[in-house]
């Protein structure tokens, strides 16, 4: 048998209403039991709201609505939940954000949604740009660049530049870590001439301004010159930071030395800007720590191991 | 599978009112063109040091920066220092 959709004609059976072609429905439409709309090679469904924001299709159960799917600002919405939980996405132009209102003057909300739970979590995310974190205030906190710099707030540099601990003073960027090796130069009178080695080896460690040094040495020959003894090659120049004296404060030890001639104890101490160290001795256990060792007070294979800190201006 | 080392001079620092040069020396293992690892070795150079032993590029930069002005300061410096 025949019916009507407005002036369309429906053909009616007992299981439901079929329409061949084309029906245009002014008013409402209700259908019961289930609708089912196909096509082939053209959009299936169109559901047009003609000049307003707001719903498209209510999602409902039990006649009650739970989400729906809408028009804001001439793009897309999803929206679930109802008043004071809305949930959902806005598909704005090349972004989608975080949505949490129902469709009205503004269904996006900051700083309410979600992405995942602690139970529920997404895998993997893959990105091309940048990962910028603020605050509940919208301020920055961080920021991993797609330049792989990590960056704290104020754009400070945590890669690359440092990272303030403590506070965001200068006094309180820790600005470089290094390791690595030198080699140790002893220097009699200031010169090399006539000295060579059976063994030297030198490790580093530096921690913002502070250098850590360790050392071994074993000459073979310390040469001819006379005179005070250095030692050359440290890895970081010596920061000046003492007045009224070009030897700086540090901690420089002498662990262990052989083939000396009658020092009673030996050490070393760093001269500002001058790239290197001077040996100091003690002849007697009352004397003074303040002469400088030279060529007489060691032996041709004079050996020793050192571990000295000092700072930097590196 | 190619194993290569470089070793290269990859930080070259003027430093302090003396100009020290600070050079840093990176030897590094790389296996079709990733750096596998790599370790440093340092050394400064002062305004009174015998350059012969450096790069082409540490003695360019010594020749620019150790002008005798520099070199006469710091020449004033080490006889200044006092304990």
């Amino acid at each position: 048998m025949a019916g009507y959709i407005g002036s369309k004609t429906v053909n009616l059976s007992t299981t439901g209403a079929d329409i061949a072609g084309d029906a245009d429905v002014s008013g409402a439409l209700d259908v019961g039991g289930g609708l089912t709309v196909d096509n082939d090679g053209s959009t299936v469904l169109t559901v047009d709201r003609a000049t307003s924001d707001g719903t498209i299709i209510d999602l409902q159960k039990s006649g009650s609505s739970v989400g729906s799917i809408g028009a804001y600002n001439s793009a897309t919405g999803i929206i679930s939940g109802s008043a004071a939980s809305y949930t959902g996405i806005y598909l704005n132009t090349n972004k989608i954000e975080p949505a949490g209102n129902n469709f009205g003057s503004e269904i996006r909300a900051d700083n309410t949604v979600d992405v995942g739970s602690s139970s529920y979590r997404f895998k993997d995310l893959y990105l091309s740009g940048d990962i910028a974190h603020k605050d509940a205030a919208g301020n920055a906190r961080l920021l991993y660049d797609k330049s792989a710099n990590l960056l704290g707030n104020a754009g400070t540099y945590l890669y690359g530049f440092g990272v303030y601990l403590g506070g965001t003073g200068s006094a309180n960027l820790l600005d470089d870590y290094e390791e690595g090796t030198w080699t140790p130069e002893v220097r009699i009178s200031n010169s090399t001439v006539g000295i060579t080695y059976d063994n030297r080896h030198g490790f580093y460690t530096k921690i913002g301004r502070v250098v850590h040094l360790n050392g071994t040495v074993t000459l073979t020959n310390k040469g001819s010159n006379t005179g005070s003894i250095f030692l050359h090659g440290q890895p970081f120049s010596i920061a000046n930071l003492t007045d009224d004296t070009s030897l700086e404060s540090g901690s420089q030890s002498v662990d262990w030395y052989s083939n000396s001639n009658g020092l009673y104890h030996l050490s070393l101490i760093c001269h500002n800007a001058s790239s290197g160290f001077s040996f100091y001795k003690k002849s007697t256990a009352t004397a003074n720590l303040s002469s400088s060792a030279v060529a007489a007070d060691i032996g041709n294979t004079f050996s020793f191991r050192i571990s000295m800190t000092y700072l930097t201006n590196a | 599978m190619a194993l290569e080392k470089i070793i290269s001079q990859d930080r070259i620092e003027i430093v302090g009112d003396y100009k020290h040069i600070q050079v840093r020396t990176k030897t590094a293992v790389i296996e079709d063109g990733v750096e596998l690892s790599s370790a440093y070795s340092r050394h400064v150079v002062a305004p009174d040091a015998d350059i012969t032993g450096e790069s082409t590029e540490v003695q360019a930069i010594c020749n620019a920066v150790h002008t005798q002005a520099v070199k006469d300061a710091y020449a004033a410096h080490l006889a200044s220092q006092e304990v």
